[in-house]
């Protein structure tokens, strides 16, 4: 469990983050949204250890984020940056999986066995010899993954994990995810790309100049149009449609997602 | 981790070394910079780190220079100790090459923390060299920010994914930077390639005359600040010749 205890960040001037609350539980997925600038990044940074409390208290399962070191944080919490592709650096796709395994010190059946497994979860076990240069920008982020996979980390934390993808990478983005909570690992993902929040629907947590300013469920915070406006995101575009249906009593609630408005109006077809 | 970012960033106040022009600055660091290059006395070393102090003292940004300090400090001390232990001479000449790199970038720091790269750039145009030096080197002079916070960046992932840098016996720990020298290269000819792309699709004309948009000059502060710096080298020299210091 990674828990938040009243923190505060600053770099020395303003407070970045203010009075964070927060309990992610093992095998829960959820969403960390808001605007540039809302401290979303500055908040994951905390979690392994790369940023330490300015007031209150980080905890993952036992460690406190204060005294452990990032080495042993990182074992825990794998953080994937915003374009991870750009921090390669080995030769072959092997090896730049190996790199984090190597560091943590695994035998090296373990670590073959890990390899594997984690290109064939991603879809890259083709690309054993390729040099990580070479693949295309969609086969680049699945390998960021599969490295940040490979040491079978708890706690997965993923920045902006479909900047500059295209349609098809979401989606395979999405399997990729769904497949990490059926696992039961937990998965903590910051965008603000409201429209694949919608589509995978995990807790959200908005944040907004530095503070939390509402936790729940994603049908819940997607459809408060007021919310989402005022801590600078805009409602997913289905909203569009199933919000004057549900105004005017076709629908039950106001759907996010077009998956399930599809399903809404079967069932309405169906009477 | 380091905050690399904030290292040499200029930083704004409103204080008679802010005012001055750029191009005195800069002479200035040029004559400290032959001097400390060339002086085999230690203590006119200390004695430049001391000016340069004041100075930042006086330009309101002694703690942004105390951080770079810091930052070099490791490099400071392997030179020291190198130089003490490798020739087995005593610990005062072995403090003259070590001293020297503390006070070249205490010059530099203050030189950087005061001046703005708008105003530098400007100062470099008017000196008369031809636009593909000084648009380059106030180029490279801008990007250094950016450089650092990229650096910083590549190390943060990194270390998320298990990097120890300060693992292992001297070797080991400069393999240890390989993971973060690769990916920093490689973004860096990335980006000035974009750069390069960037200027002449906004219409960048080398050949063509420029006239800057802010205009500098020199009043009797430089001339004062030139004459009173160069005054300051002159008697260094003097003494380290004549008086022959350690």
């Amino acid at each position: 469990m990674i828990l938040v205890e009243d923190l505060w960040f600053t770099y020395g001037e303003d407070f970045i983050l203010k009075n964070i609350n927060l309990e992610i539980g093992k095998g829960e997925f959820i969403a960390i949204m808001g605007d540039n600038g809302a401290g979303k990044t500055t908040l994951v940074k905390h979690f392994n250890g790369l940023l330490k409390p300015s007031k209150g208290k980080v905890i993952v399962d036992d460690l406190d984020t204060s005294k452990a070191s990032i080495y042993d944080l990182s074992r825990k919490v794998a953080l994937v940056f915003q374009y991870p592709e750009k921090m390669f650096f080995s030769e072959t796709v092997w090896d730049e999986v190996n790199f984090a395994l190597k560091n943590f010190g695994f035998d090296e059946d373990y670590r073959i066995h890990r390899i594997n497994k984690v290109l064939a979860l991603l879809w890259l076990d083709g690309l054993k010899d390729r040099s990580p240069f070479t693949l295309s920008g969609g086969e680049q982020r699945r390998l960021a993954l599969a490295c940040a996979l490979a040491w079978d980390p708890d706690y997965i934390v993923l920045d902006e994990p479909t900047a500059g993808q295209d349609k098809y990478q979401r989606e395979i983005l999405t399997k990729i995810i769904q497949v990490l909570v059926e696992q039961e690992k937990s998965v903590i993902i910051v965008t603000h790309d409201i429209e694949f929040v919608a589509e995978l629907k995990p807790r959200v947590v908005l944040m907004y100049n530095g503070e939390i300013v509402a936790d729940g469920a994603a049908e819940d915070i997607l459809s408060n149009e007021k919310l989402l406006r005022s801590s600078g995101l805009y409602p997913p575009s289905v909203i569009d449609v199933s919000r004057p249906l549900f105004d005017k009593g076709i629908i039950k609630k106001p759907i996010i997602n077009i998956h399930d408005f599809i399903a809404a109006l079967e069932m309405l077809a169906r009477g | 981790m380091l905050k690399l970012d904030a290292l040499f960033r200029y930083v704004e106040r409103d204080t008679l070394m802010h005012k001055l022009d750029p191009r005195t600055k800069f002479i200035v660091i040029l004559i400290y910079s032959i001097f400390i290059i060339l002086s085999p006395s230690y203590t006119t070393q200390i004695i430049i780190i001391l000016l340069s102090s004041i100075l930042a003292i006086s330009a309101k940004c002694f703690r942004n220079m105390m951080r770079s300090v810091l930052t070099v400090t490791p490099f400071f001390l392997i030179i020291l100790f190198a130089n003490y232990y490798f020739t087995r001479l005593d610990i005062t000449a072995a403090l003259t090459p070590s001293l020297r790199i503390l006070s070249l970038v205490t010059v530099f720091t203050l030189f950087f923390l005061t001046t703005s790269p708008d105003d530098f750039s400007t100062a470099l145009d008017k000196s008369g060299l031809p636009l593909t030096i000084t648009l380059s080197f106030s180029l490279a002079l801008k990007f250094i920010p950016t450089m650092m916070q990229q650096i910083n960046e590549v190390m943060e992932a990194q270390v998320a994914r298990g990097l120890k840098l300060d693992k292992g016996n001297i070797l080991s720990r400069i393999r240890n930077y390989i993971p973060i020298l690769i990916p920093v290269i490689i973004l860096s000819i990335k980006r000035s390639i974009e750069v390069a792309e960037a200027l002449e699709v906004r219409g960048l004309d080398l050949k063509a005359k420029r006239k800057p948009i802010v205009e500098t000059s020199m009043s009797w502060r430089d001339y004062i600040y030139l004459a009173l710096n160069t005054l300051i080298v002159v008697l260094l020299t003097a003494i380290v010749i004549y008086l022959a210091i350690p």
